[in-house]
């Protein structure tokens, strides 16, 4: 294992323990805190894997704005209590078997890839997003609207 | 081989974000358990794209998708602060309780 695995695992890791925290935690600042570190430690692992721009697009405008923006929110609300013990530990279960199964799932299916069978290129779909800018202004003008058109609708409520 | 391990930290990200919905009644903390399924899925689509030749079309995907998800927290933030303002607090029992 090259440096680059060893600092994979580690990352790996301090993710899940991030992610865990943000579920567990009972005040929602610390929740949202740890889902900020969550995205620290994926623009890390995205830059261990070669994606060096997506990383530095990960931590600045996700961790950045986004995060900071939930916890500014979640200063502003009182904690609601949980679900009842027993509902939790079927919850735990039912999440753990997912898990466990779908990464069965997707590391078998690699196999099944490499072995020869056919799959989605995404070379269709860099040249349908490079070659055609008009889809990211659609993209954009029906993502501005939406908030737009939610932002009038809070108004409106907020007014009456 | 680095590709397998990202796939396997998706999956358990996957797992720990639907046991934080599942678990949660607060509707914030439901948002962040939707973050961290969609950390999953990123991380998920950056693993795959390891055994694929094409980096700038998952480049690009990835960028749609991070801006997609910042529109929909906004949004969802919206929302809640409505259901806040209209309801009085965003407890999803509570609330489930009301439309019956």
């Amino acid at each position: 294992m090259g440096i680059e695995g060893l600092l994979l695992v580690i990352l790996g890791i301090l993710s899940a323990a991030s992610a865990i925290g943000a579920v567990i935690a009972k005040s929602l600042v610390y929740s949202a805190f740890s889902l900020g570190m969550l995205g620290i430690f994926m623009g890390a692992i995205f830059v261990v894997s070669g994606y060096l721009y997506l990383g530095i697009f990960m931590v600045a405008v996700y961790s950045g704005a986004v995060v900071i923006f939930i916890i500014l929110i979640a200063m502003m609300f009182k904690v609601t209590p949980r679900m009842s013990r027993r509902f939790s530990i079927t919850a735990l279960v039912t999440s753990l078997v997912v898990a466990f199964s779908l990464s069965l799932i997707s590391t078998r299916s690699i196999t099944f890839f490499t072995e020869g069978l056919r799959y989605l290129s995404l070379e269709e779909l860099s040249d349908f997003v490079v070659r055609r800018p008009a889809y990211i202004y659609l993209v954009s003008f029906t993502l501005a609207a939406t908030m737009i058109e939610v932002m009038a609708l809070v108004a409106k409520v907020v007014r009456r | 081989m680095m590709g397998v391990g990202l796939i396997i930290l998706s999956s358990v990200l996957l797992g720990i974000g639907a046991y934080g919905i599942v678990t949660s009644r607060n509707l914030l903390r439901m948002l962040i358990s939707i973050e961290i399924i969609f950390i999953a899925s990123l991380n998920a689509l950056v693993g795959f794209s390891l055994f694929s030749d094409n980096k700038v079309g998952v480049f690009i995907a990835s960028l749609t998708a991070i801006s997609m998800a910042i529109v929909e927290v906004a949004v969802a933030v919206s929302i809640i602060i409505l259901i806040y303002k209209l309801v009085g607090n965003i407890d999803s029992l509570e609330l489930k309780e009301m439309r019956e």
